[in-house]
This record gives structure tokens, sequence and C-alpha cells, in this order.
């Protein structure tokens, strides 16, 4: 259990790592793109792919990461803050539609695999297959953490 | 049965939302339960949940979206680099002549801190610790001060760039194109974030200068102070620097609206333009902190993104969107009634709900609806901008009631008895807008 709790903090902090550099880069590609248009008259397709490519990998980091730091709005207008409804409410609205999210994007990925799936310009960068694989990767972590919080509440 | 799981459906996700059970995973939960409940008594096709990978992997490559983490960045930029922070400082300072000034002094800097960057929550916040102790010296009144302050604050989002307008625009597009194409237009015009952008610029200032208005009536027999020392501390001083570093950020607004640069771009060079004036400014307390905020803040609005398309997706599958337009074409004068409608239930739907869950849920379903009936699609993304704007400051769940009470020792109760005229105001103002479209149509048809 403790391993299992020591490689939670360290996957959390390599996550809020990742996800500032994704923010980063993010500033970074989009800072250069509008700089080389303005300054240079020049753009490359691949960097516009690539602000693209970032800009997905961080909304799905984001949203994972919001998930697991608890995050996420909440109305609570009359909240149930019973712990067996908590588990409930993980199970049925967070891991299993997650899941499913997850298995149904298996098909999409899959055939991105198969034809190494890049961008739809013409010169564009390759590796959407990768961006699209982060999906089903994204809810399987979305799941894990679930199961995670629902123990924790039991605990 | 149909439309009964539709109804329940509907039921569920605002219980669901009601008892405390995170926005996303109720959007995200609830509607893909039903489709397969539906499945099972044969009225949901579930063909349809294979769309959900692709409407996914359409929101992570929409381009208008990618303008959302980093104007979030910037806002967290201007906030932690305390530049806001000294240009508040700076106009509490210089207004600090009459509790008449200064109240028009924080209408005037919440304006220009919307202009540059759009943050609701910091400006809340700082004013309420920068400027109220001047505003209670004046005598101006608790719950008068609280109301000016979560009032001109929340003005962030509806004068450009806001991330409302943006989010607004990711809809409004879509509903828009959709609706040309049926209608036999395969080459529309899009509406782009610069649209609104400029749409929303008159109403913008139109209620700053509606609040102004309101406070000079309200403060007409406060007694004028003649000398400035006898009002001024000692330690306030001006800080020009703070006051041109927030005037400097101007240009990214600017730039949007003469359509220099994208809004994507703009918010960058936005970014770039803080990093710069904290280097010379000397001050950048926590960029950890930053990021990792940008980081959450992204991850709490594309979660509602991504779990509203869901919910739209499910709902169509029930044909909802065919129940809202069969109940809008039933209602008389041709699409008014049925847009009077969409922005009574807007906001009755502010009392409860936040901006980005009613821009997700009730834009798609009625966007498309309205704007076959020939409702003007700037005008109505900047009805609802401003109706949107009203459910910051409606109890129990403003958002820019939070940030005020967050900041100060306020009783509720005083909190949203302060904050009462300005929603009159909001509601009157809405109301000329609904009467008067060219205040909202008007900038864009001659900038864009």
């Amino acid at each position: 259990m403790g391993a299992l709790k020591t490689s939670f903090i360290v996957l959390r902090r390599g996550m809020s790592a990742v996800g500032g550099l994704l923010v980063i880069l993010l500033f970074f590609s989009v800072i250069s793109a509008a700089l080389l248009r303005y300054g240079f008259s020049a753009g490359f397709v691949q960097l516009y792919d690539f602000q693209h490519y970032v800009f997905g990998c961080l909304v799905l980091f984001s949203i994972v990461y919001a998930f697991w730091k608890d995050r996420h709005v909440r109305v609570e207008l009359a909240p149930i803050k019973d712990r067996t409804f908590r588990r409930l409410w993980l199970l049925s609205l967070v891991c299993f539609p997650v899941l499913y999210i997850g298995l149904l994007a298996y098909p999409e990925v899959a055939f991105s695999w198969k034809n190494f799936e890049g961008s739809a310009e013409p010169g564009g960068l390759g590796g959407l297959f990768l961006l699209k694989t982060l999906l089903p990767i994204s809810c399987f972590v979305i799941v894990l953490i679930g199961i995670r919080k629902i123990l924790k509440t039991e605990s | 049965m149909q439309t009964f799981l539709l109804l329940t459906m509907m039921f569920s996700v605002f219980a669901g939302i009601a008892i405390g059970i995170p926005v996303m995973m109720v959007l995200l939960g609830i509607p893909i339960l039903f489709g397969l409940f539906g499945a099972v008594f044969g009225v949901f096709d579930t063909v349809l949940f294979s769309a959900i990978p692709t409407r996914i992997f359409g929101i992570l490559g929409n381009q208008i979206l990618f303008a959302v983490p980093l104007f979030i960045l910037l806002g967290k930029l201007v906030e932690h680099t305390g530049l806001a922070e000294r240009a508040l400082q700076s106009i509490t300072t210089l207004f600090s002549r009459s509790g008449k000034t200064l109240s028009l002094g924080v209408i005037g800097i919440s304006v220009a801190i919307a202009c540059s960057s759009g943050v609701v929550g910091a400006t809340i916040t700082m004013l309420a610790a920068i400027a109220l102790p001047s505003m209670l010296k004046y005598q101006l009144g608790e719950r008068f001060s609280a109301g000016l302050i979560t009032a001109s604050g929340s003005l962030g989002q509806i004068i450009p760039p806001s991330i409302v307008l943006i989010l607004l625009s990711d809809q409004v597009s879509g509903a828009h194109i959709a609706n040309q194409l049926e209608k036999g237009n395969f080459s529309p015009e899009p509406i782009s974030v610069g649209h609104l952008f400029a749409g929303a610029l008159v109403p913008g200032f139109c209620l700053a200068l509606a609040y102004a208005i309101y406070v000079v009536f309200n403060l007409r027999n406060q007694p004028e102070t003649s000398s400035v020392d006898e009002t001024l501390p000692s330690e306030m001083t001006v800080d020009w620097f703070g006051l041109i570093a927030i005037g400097s950020l101007l240009l990214v607004p600017v730039s949007i609206l003469l359509g220099v640069a994208t809004a994507t771009e703009a918010s960058a060079i936005g970014v770039l333009v803080v990093a710069i004036l904290a280097v010379i400014g000397g001050r950048l307390s926590d960029l950890r902190l930053v990021l990792t905020q940008t980081v959450e803040l992204t991850g709490v609005i594309f979660g509602i993104i991504v779990s509203a398309s869901v919910f739209a997706l499910v709902l169509r599958g029930f044909n909802g969107d065919e129940l809202v337009y069969a109940l809008f074409a039933a209602l008389p004068s041709d699409g008014m009634l049925a847009l009077m409608l969409v922005m009574a239930v807007v906001f009755v739907l502010g009392f409860l709900i936040e901006f980005i869950e009613i821009t997700y849920i009730v834009v798609p379903i009625t966007a498309p609806v309205l704007f076959s009936l020939g409702i003007d699609p700037i005008w109505f993304a900047i009805l609802m901008a401003v109706n949107l704007q009203i459910s910051f400051l409606t109890p129990p769940m403003g958002i820019s009631l939070f940030y005020y009470k967050s900041a100060t020792n306020i009783s509720s109760v005083d909190l949203y008895k302060s904050v009462i005229p300005y929603i009159a105001i909001q509601l009157f103002f809405l109301a000329i807008l609904f009467f008067y479209p060219p205040l909202a149509t008007w900038l864009p048809s001659i900038l864009i």
C-alpha cells in the first residue's frame, strides 16, 4: 500500500510538471507562429500542427489533473455528503461511463495506429495517432483515480 | 417513452448538480446511463455513442478554444505579477478625493482590467482589499461598496477579451454554420471570436456607464472633500508603472477587434507583454503556482465542455432538439417569444449553475432552432453574454459573490441585498438590448 501511495504522489507531481510544461509549450508555439507571421510573413504547417497536439495533450491532462485534485465544479445547493453515496456516484457516473468512453475510442484509435495517422494538412506533422491514443489512456487513468477515491473514502 | 426518459434525464441532471456531484460527472455519466437504458427499451440508438470519441477529438483540435488556456494564463499572470494590484492601488490613490470620485475610479479601473485580461476573481478580491477601506472611510456603507465592487469586478466577463465570449463564439459559430448549410448556403460566413468581441464592446461599456450613472445618482448628497491632503493617506503613492502596464495590455483586445491578430495570437502576445513587464517591474511571485492554477482551471472548463458535448449528443439521440423546435415553432412572433423564453430560462439557471455549464447546455439545444427562426447569431450571443453576466451576481451561486465574501466579513444577506440594484440595471439593459439589437450588431458590421 505504501508503494502504491508513493507512486501516486510521484505521478501527481509528474502530472503537475507535465501540465505546466504543456502550458509553456502552447504559449511558445503560438507566440513563435505569431511572430513569424507578423515579422517575416512566414508560416509553417508543422508549427500549427504542433499547437494542435500540445493543446490536445493539455486539455486531456488538465481534465485528469483537475479530477485528481477534486477541482471540478460542484454546485451543492443541497449537498449529500454521505460516503456510500459518494462511492456510488464515483462508480456509476465516473468509473463506468469513462471506461465505456475509453472502450468506444478503441476502434478509432486502432484505425489511426493502423495508418500511422498524421496531420490532415499536406506537409503537416505526423503522429496524430499518438494524440488520439491519449484519450483511452486518460480514460484509464481517470478510472484508476476514481477507484482510488472509492477505496480512500472507504478507509 | 422517449419523451419520458428525456425529461427524467433532464431532471436527474439538475438533481445531480444540486446534490453536489461535480457538474462534469453529472453531464457525462447520467446521459450515458440514460442512453443505455433507452437502448434497452428501443428508444435510443447506441450507435450515437460511437460519435463521442470523434466529438472529443474535435474539441482537442478546435482552434477557437486554443485561446482559452492562454487567456487563463494571462489572467493568472496579471494577478500574480502584482500589476493589477499596483494599478488598483494607484487608482484608489488618484481618485481618493471623495466617495463619488473613488466609486467612479473603482468602475474605471475595473473596466481597464477587464479590457486588459478579463480577470474577475482577482479584481474583486483586490478591490475588496485595496479600495474597500477607503470607500468605508468615505462612509459609502458596507452594502453600497459590496454591490459596486462585485458588479464592477464582474465587467471582465462582458468587456472583451473574455472567456465567456470565446466559449459562446465556439458554440454559436457551430450552430450558425449548421443552420446556413441546412438553408443551402454552402459557404457561410463564420462567426469569429472577433465578431463577438466587437459585439460585446458597446454593451460592456454601456453597462459600466449605467453603473456610473447609478453611483452619481446615489451619491448626489455625499459631501465633496475639498482638500486632497485631508483624504490621502500618506503611505499611498501613485504607481505609474502599474497603470501603464495595465494600459499596455489594451493591445490584446484592440488587436483582435481590428482583425490584426486572432484571439489565440493576441492572448499569447498578452502573456509575452506581461512576462516582459514582470521582468522590468521585477516581480513574479510564483510561476509554478501560476502554471498549476492554469492547468486546473483549464481542466475545469474543458471537463465541462467535453461532458456537455456528450450530454448534447444524448439529448439529440432522444430527439430533444425536435422537441425544442416544436415548442419554439408553436410560439408566435417569429422567434422573438422563443428568444425571450430562452433568456428567461438562462436568467433562472444563472441562480443555480455557472456560465460554462449554461453556455454548453442551453446554446446547443436552442441556438440552431432560434437561428432557423431568423434570430441574428451575434445578437443572440451578446444577449446570452449579458444574461450570463447577471449570473455572476445572482445568489446563491453568483461567482462574484463568492470572491467578495472570501475577502471580507460581510453577511450573506447584506451581500445579496447589495447587488440587487446592479441586477436590476443589468436586467433593464438586457431588455434594451432585446428591443434594440444594433447595440450588439452595429460595431461588428463596421469593424469586421
